[in-house]
């Protein structure tokens, strides 16, 4: 689930406990209108209701679990699956002569990762290749060090991707990069 | 707050998954006529059928709920900082805005005059406006302010406005 989504769902959440908060004070005070203080809070023929239903209170009981349990799962499915679009398939070239090529989606990303390595600037990169072939949406976390030339690092990251594109004939139609500037802060000297 | 938002959804599904199956569970096993596995089947029922609206642990437990309710909702909309910050005049690339922070804070300490510096980095209509928080030398506050202006530039390509804090050191007597 992404953030927006769980900042909707908490805040969803907290509308519905503020509003049972404010009832149940207001029930307290005898303010509610509909509601006798003084009255419990479980309607006290309910027992006699419930035997009188027998057995589709149980079954409503049953069901009703169940109905709550899919919404966890559902709702624990969501939050652990990967976020973002799919991830870029199988490429295929096919050649003139006999024979093509087939490279796995993945292999396309490490291959870019490498690459992107070499640069004194990066310490690390990690890609993901987005979309479809042959103009994937390209996401890219790049470690820095501390003292990197942002300027020749980007020049760097433009260079790797036009070797990128030729080599895999693709054409990014979206580029994102994150950059971290990482590295150990220097001690100091009094 | 996002980390602490999907912390939150995974502890609620896994409720919601447990509480479930175990009204599941409870439900057959009274239709099997077997003893409960964990409720108390006639506990809760005289529990709520002997508490009234106006006792006053029924109004604590609605404070109680009423005020996380409105902690939660505060927590949700409530500003929230940006994990990342667009870096100007470069499409596509951002910084992780901690990690700018860490460095324009390291580059302040570096001034001399200054013990220790923290950086908030904001950003508006496209360009970053830093406030460092420096501990050290009044007079140390042009320094912090140029040694940040030139770590900007290297950082977004440009230096806009940076404003300094300088907090004295207290001296031990």
């Amino acid at each position: 689930m992404t953030s927006a989504a769980n900042r909707v769902l908490w805040t969803v959440i907290g509308l519905v406990l503020l509003a049972a908060g404010v009832a149940g004070v207001l029930a307290n005070r005898g303010w509610l209108p509909g509601a006798d203080r003084d009255a419990p809070l479980l309607w006290p023929a309910l027992l006699d209701w419930w035997r009188d239903i027998d057995p589709w209170g149980l079954v409503l009981t049953g069901l009703l679990g169940l109905v709550v349990a899919l919404l966890g799962l559902i709702l624990l499915l969501s939050e652990l699956r990967r976020r973002g679009a799919r991830a870029l398939g199988e490429l295929r070239f096919a050649q003139t002569q006999p024979g093509h090529t087939r490279i796995r989606g993945p292999v396309v990303g490490h291959g870019l990762e490498r690459d992107l390595a070499r640069d004194p600037g990066i310490r690390a990169a990690a890609v993901v290749v987005t979309g479809a072939a042959p103009a994937p949406e390209l996401w890219i976390q790049l470690d820095l060090e501390r003292q990197a030339d942002l300027t020749a690092v980007r020049a760097y990251v433009d260079a790797a991707l036009a070797r990128f594109s030729r080599t895999y004939s693709l054409q990014p139609r979206k580029l994102d990069v994150t950059a971290r500037v990482v590295g150990p802060t220097p001690a100091r000297v009094r | 707050m996002r980390v602490l938002n999907r912390v939150a959804s995974l502890l609620l599904a896994l409720a919601l998954l447990a509480g479930g199956l175990l009204a599941l569970v409870e439900a057959v096993l009274v239709g099997l006529d077997q003893p409960a596995l964990v409720i108390d089947r006639e506990g809760w029922y005289e529990t709520l059928t002997s508490t009234r609206f106006a006792d006053g642990g029924f109004l604590a437990v609605a404070i109680g709920v009423g005020l996380l309710g409105l902690l939660i909702l505060v927590l949700q909309l409530h500003r929230w900082r940006p994990t990342r910050l667009a870096v100007p005049d470069a499409a596509g690339w951002h910084i992780q805005r901690r990690s700018a922070e860490r460095q324009l804070a390291s580059v302040a300490t570096g001034a001399p005059g200054v013990d220790r510096a923290s950086v908030r980095l904001r950003e508006r209509r496209g360009s970053w406006h830093p406030s460092v928080t420096a501990v050290g030398d009044r007079n140390a506050a042009p320094r912090v302010a140029a040694a940040v202006r030139s770590e900007l530039t290297r950082l977004a390509g440009h230096s806009n406005g940076v404003a300094v804090s300088m907090v004295q050191k207290r001296r031990v007597s």
